[in-house]
């Protein structure tokens, strides 16, 4: 059961072969074996739900086990963010795509694990225990919604929601053999996912199948009286994926590939570019410049906005509350609650927003930025979708990177933040035993597309039936 | 040596909302603790700001009225900085693009009308209230107020004295009420004004070190801070000492201002864009919205008024700064045409009761519609003069009624029927016949009792033209 | 070549409310040299100045709310005493 698509599970249901409830206790039951520290808190109290959710079968989301990131808030669960400042936090209200997925059937079985806040890249900042790759659990599964990518690896529910706001949904995902969508920035509301950066942050559905992906994107991407940054992806509504790409051109970044230290990767890049021309698509390479000026664009603005954005967290009304005495209250009760990283990018975004660096790393910033997306959306004009590594290899092992070389893993995923743009990862082999991912980057607006380019090398592949053995 | 004073005012004037600037909560003042605080005003993870659109046509309306700069674009900008009545840490202002900008407020001085410039309005959002004193050693908090929409208006340093500076905050006062953009009373809150005052030789070019008063919530108290902050720099620069550029208070018991704690740098505001907010350009439906929406100017008014009505000099003066009696005087003359009416019950017996309750037009209980309804009925005879003001001092003291129906309640309605006064008449005559011979005899005087007498037997409330009228007949008549 | 002083560090965490502990002190000090070094890459970077406003998605559409109010749930906290947010002062 863990394997299949939710369409199938429908399937199942319809015919009885087993129940929801029992599909859902099934799965609680994985998770409460699951060693990989993915789920960090399991919501038992579901009989309700399941209740609820058995009157309307044919709901869109029926059947859908789901897991959601511990930054995006479900009601009367914790909301930790991995951070010591909400670890006693429960959230009194739902997340809008928490709302929409719910009331089309699915069912939440718990949180997982993240790097605090969003911000790194393993998942080993947390007030949890680290998050370990299923497939060999000396290595991370990446992060920061690493607990969401190994859950899915480990079969634990049939998606799992993370956020990606430099790469943290398509790392992992590559990292873990599954599928995960970055949406187009403004197609799924922000209310309720804790922000990191708010002009970068975009939640997105993680799941084995890109047919998953797609059901549950399908449902959370409207519109939301509650974010007032939102696009309306007008032909989202198209609910079957359409195989068919004949047609459809593919830029590949060969300089990218090329540049990728371990020779075996290149050859599953190669064959993947193959498959994509066996389905009839037309190939070409393109070059993506400005690389080496994207990531420290998305440092300097992602810092600026995260540390204004947990400017908030003081205390004061809600949150960890220091037991000093004579204090400065707001410094101590964010200096002993927040984590070496995050207190480390709040600096470095004070530091930029400040007066005394004039403004001018924050100022070029802004302005690089915009010519990073004139150049992505320069290619996508002679392009469908431009094909590329989310990753510079396959995992590695916790606390072995320096501050900036953990930067520096992000450097073929940052530049999508930067520019609003979707992508999906999709797994496309093995390593020494690790998986191996790649991303497809669209146009604005043109996620539906990508999902069926990974739909259509998912009916020609196997790379994402593959399940690592655990527990 | 002669100093010469520069003052800029700034305002923060709490906008005629029922929700509030970037959330849903209700911005009713003086309501229960937190019981408008949303998740939204407390800052919770998660919580997004969302556009108040009246807000925007507010301050677009006070934009056109002073013929200022209407920004074409739209954004915000974030201003942080750490405080408990603060929930996200910063403050969604506008920095860059101020939605006014660059316009003339017109001020109405003894010496005639002074242009003053308004260099900026912007849109912003309130904190909430901290109280020291209510838990030992605590601090206690109510966000009911924080996220209210507030309109930050800036002058430029146009006041040379103090009496300008005041009539410029009254009159700035009235000017957002006249508009509808602003409700509240300074003692509310919903109009605070921050002073910047700086003293500097005669004929000087350069400006002396400008020193800002915070918070000052009443005309007296504004007066009171300014006359004292520019004795004290005068002081200081007699004997030789530096003003320093800072912030102060006004201590309101001990009448003078005080310097806040200083803090060795300059607050660092680090102004970002607003990135949960669209960056857009104003959107044009609403500057029509708001063009529809504008009063006519008081000019515009009282030469509507004067082409129908007679105004002498000082009416009009009075007019022009006592903007809520120059609508009260519009809708009395929706009621009534009658000019010597309206004039005298709306300049000598309306104003003299505002005098007597020491009230002002905008608080008083009986509105215009209601003058013109009660002089209406004087006009159509259905009231007496003398009983019209005993109405009228009854709606001022009671519960809102309507003039006709204190009339009933008081039973105050003028008899003006032919038939029932006749009648009248001829039972007073019948009853005294003596003063009657008399009368018809040649005493004229009599005419007189006998008109005490019908008005006597109506308790007043006959109308005495028609009294008159029919009694000068009857009386002749040697048949009764 | 930038690097990050010893006083500057400390007037950023005063900015931020973040203390530093003294054994901290010097890591976060190399680590923030460090990558201002590396954001000096963005200086040299030619950006021609230009007038359109940069937007994440040119798709998004303006939302303006209506002005109604609405009665929204309230927070229950342990922070609250008698309906007010109560904390140690901050300005003794």
């Amino acid at each position: 059961m863990i394997d299949k698509s939710i369409l199938e599970i429908q399937k199942d249901l319809a015919d009885k072969k087993y129940s929801y409830l029992e599909l859902v206790n099934q799965q609680l039951a994985l998770i409460r074996q699951s060693s990989t520290n993915s789920v960090i808190h399991i919501e038992d109290n579901i009989i309700e739900k399941v209740k609820e959710a058995e009157k309307n079968v044919n709901s869109e989301a029926f059947g859908m086990t789901i897991l959601h990131k511990d930054n995006i808030a479900v009601k009367d669960q914790p909301l930790t963010c991995s951070s010591k400042m909400l670890q006693n936090f429960i959230s009194p209200y739902n997340a809008t795509l928490v709302q929409k997925l719910e009331d089309e059937g699915a069912i939440c079985l718990g949180k997982t694990n993240l790097d605090e806040f969003g911000m790194g890249s393993s998942t080993s900042f947390t007030i949890h225990n680290r998050a370990k790759n299923p497939w060999d659990k000396t290595k991370t599964p990446g992060g920061s919604s690493g607990g969401s990518a190994a859950a899915i690896a480990e079969g634990l529910a049939s998606v799992a929601t993370g956020t990606d706001t430099g790469g943290s949904i398509r790392q992992p995902a590559s990292f873990c053999g599954i599928s995960g969508l970055k949406p187009t920035y403004g197609t799924v509301s922000r209310y309720g996912v804790v922000a990191y950066a708010s002009s970068l942050d975009q939640a997105g559905p993680m799941a084995k199948h890109v047919s998953d992906v797609a059901l549950a994107y399908n449902i959370i991407a409207t519109k939301d009286s509650n974010d007032s940054k939102m696009a309306h992806a007008k032909d989202i509504t198209q609910k079957i994926l359409q195989d068919d790409i004949k047609g459809k051109t593919i830029g590949v970044a060969i300089e990218w590939i090329e540049s990728l230290q371990n020779p075996h990767l290149k050859n599953y890049y190669k064959e993947a570019i193959k498959t994509y021309k066996e389905l009839g698509a037309y190939v070409k390479n393109i070059q993506i410049t400005n690389l080496e000026a994207a990531l420290p664009c998305y440092y300097v603005i992602s810092a600026a906005e995260a540390a204004s954005n947990l400017a908030r967290f003081d205390g004061m009304r809600y949150g960890y509350r220091s037991s000093k005495e004579n204090k400065d209250i707001y410094k101590a009760n964010r200096s002993e609650s927040f984590g070496n990283e995050v207190k480390r990018r709040i600096l470095l975004g004070n530091f930029v927003l400040s007066s005394g660096s004039e403004n001018k790393y924050y100022q070029k910033a802004r302005k690089v930025r915009a010519l990073i997306q004139e150049n992505y959306l320069s290619i996508l004009k002679n392009v469908d979708a431009i094909l590329a590594p989310a990753t510079t290899g396959t995992a590695f092992e916790p606390g072995t990177q320096s501050v900036i070389e953990a930067y520096e893993n992000d450097k073929f995923t940052v530049g999508v933040n930067l520019s609003g743009l979707p992508s999906l990862a999709l797994p496309i082999g093995f390593d020494d035993g690790m998986p191996i991912g790649m991303q497809l980057i669209g146009k604005h607006m043109s996620d539906n597309l990508l999902l069926n380019l990974g739909h259509a090398f998912q009916k020609r592949t196997t790379w994402h039936k593959v399940s690592p053995v655990t527990l | 040596m002669k100093y010469i004073p520069t003052i800029g005012l700034e305002a923060h004037v709490q906008l005629n909302l029922a929700s509030k600037m970037f959330s849903s909560s209700s911005s009713l003042a003086n309501q229960p603790v937190n019981e408008n605080a949303s998740f939204v005003d407390l800052a919770l993870p998660g919580m997004l700001p969302l556009i108040n659109e009246e807000a925007i046509i507010q301050a677009i309306m006070f934009g056109k009225w002073i013929n200022a700069n209407i920004n074409e674009m739209l954004t915000f900008d974030r201003k942080h900085y750490f405080y408990p009545d603060l929930p996200k840490g910063y403050q969604i202002t506008q920095d860059v693009n101020p939605i006014v900008f660059d316009g003339k407020f017109q001020l109405s001085t003894k010496e005639g009308i002074k242009e003053t410039s308004i260099v900026r309005a912007h849109l912003e959002e309130d904190a909430g209230k901290s109280t020291h004193d209510l838990f030992e050693d605590k601090t206690a908090i109510d966000f009911n107020r924080a996220g209210c929409a507030l309109l930050e208006i800036v002058t430029g340093p146009d006041f040379t004295n103090v009496e300008d500076a005041i009539e410029f905050g009254k009159q700035l006062f009235q000017t957002v009420h006249y508009l509808g953009i602003c409700a509240g009373s300074m003692k509310d809150g919903a109009f605070r004004m921050d002073l910047n005052v700086s003293i500097a030789p005669e004929n000087s070019d350069k400006l002396g070190s400008r020193v800002e008063i915070k918070n000052l919530n009443s005309f007296k108290n504004m007066q009171l801070a300014l006359k004292y902050e520019i004795e004290r720099q005068q002081k200081a620069l007699g004997n030789n000492e530096d003003i320093v550029q800072e912030t102060r208070l006004f201590d309101t018991k001990e009448l003078v201002t005080k310097s806040m704690r200083k803090k060795e740098d300059a607050a660092d505001y680090k102004y970002m864009n607003e990135p949960d907010l669209l960056d857009q350009k104003l959107p044009i439906h609403l500057l029509d919205l708001a063009v529809k929406r504008l009063p006519l100017s008081p000019k515009e008014k009282i030469d509507n008024i004067s082409s129908s009505f007679t105004l002498d000099e000082r009416q009009v003066n009075l007019l022009m700064q006592d903007l809520p009696l120059l609508d009260l005087l519009a809708n009395v003359i929706k009621k009534s045409k009658d000019k010597k009416l309206v004039n005298h019950w709306v300049f000598t017996e309306y104003l003299a009761r505002i005098n007597k309750f020491n009230s002002s037009v905008a608080t008083a209980p009986v509105n215009g519609n209601h003058l013109g309804e009660l002089i209406n009925l004087i006009e159509t005879d259905k009231l007496s003069a003398p009983s019209a003001k005993e109405v009228l001092d009854y709606m001022w003291s009671n519960e809102f009624k309507r003039p006709t129906d204190v009339v009933k309640l008081l039973d105050l309605s003028q008899v003006t029927d032919s038939k029932i006064i006749e009648g009248e008449i001829i039972q007073v005559i019948k009853d005294n016949k003596d003063k009657h011979t008399q009368y018809l005899n040649g005493m004229n005087k009599l005419y007189g009792f006998f008109v005490g007498q019908v008005m006597a037997k109506f308790k007043g409330k006959a109308n005495p033209v028609v009294v008159n009228k029919l009694l000068k007949d009857v009386i002749e008549r040697k048949d009764l | 070549m930038v690097a990050m002083e010893k006083k500057s560090v400390f007037k950023i965490a005063e900015l931020a409310k973040i203390e530093i502990d003294s054994r901290e002190e010097k890591k976060f000090e190399d680590d923030l040299s460090d990558i201002l070094v590396w954001c000096e890459k963005l200086m040299s970077i030619e950006t021609p100045e230009r007038n359109t406003n940069f937007t994440p998605n040119p798709y998004i559409e303006p939302n303006l709310r209506k002005d109604e109010s609405v009665k929204n749930p309230s927070l229950e906290s342990s922070y609250k005493k008698n309906g007010y947010f109560i904390t140690d002062k901050v300005i003794k």
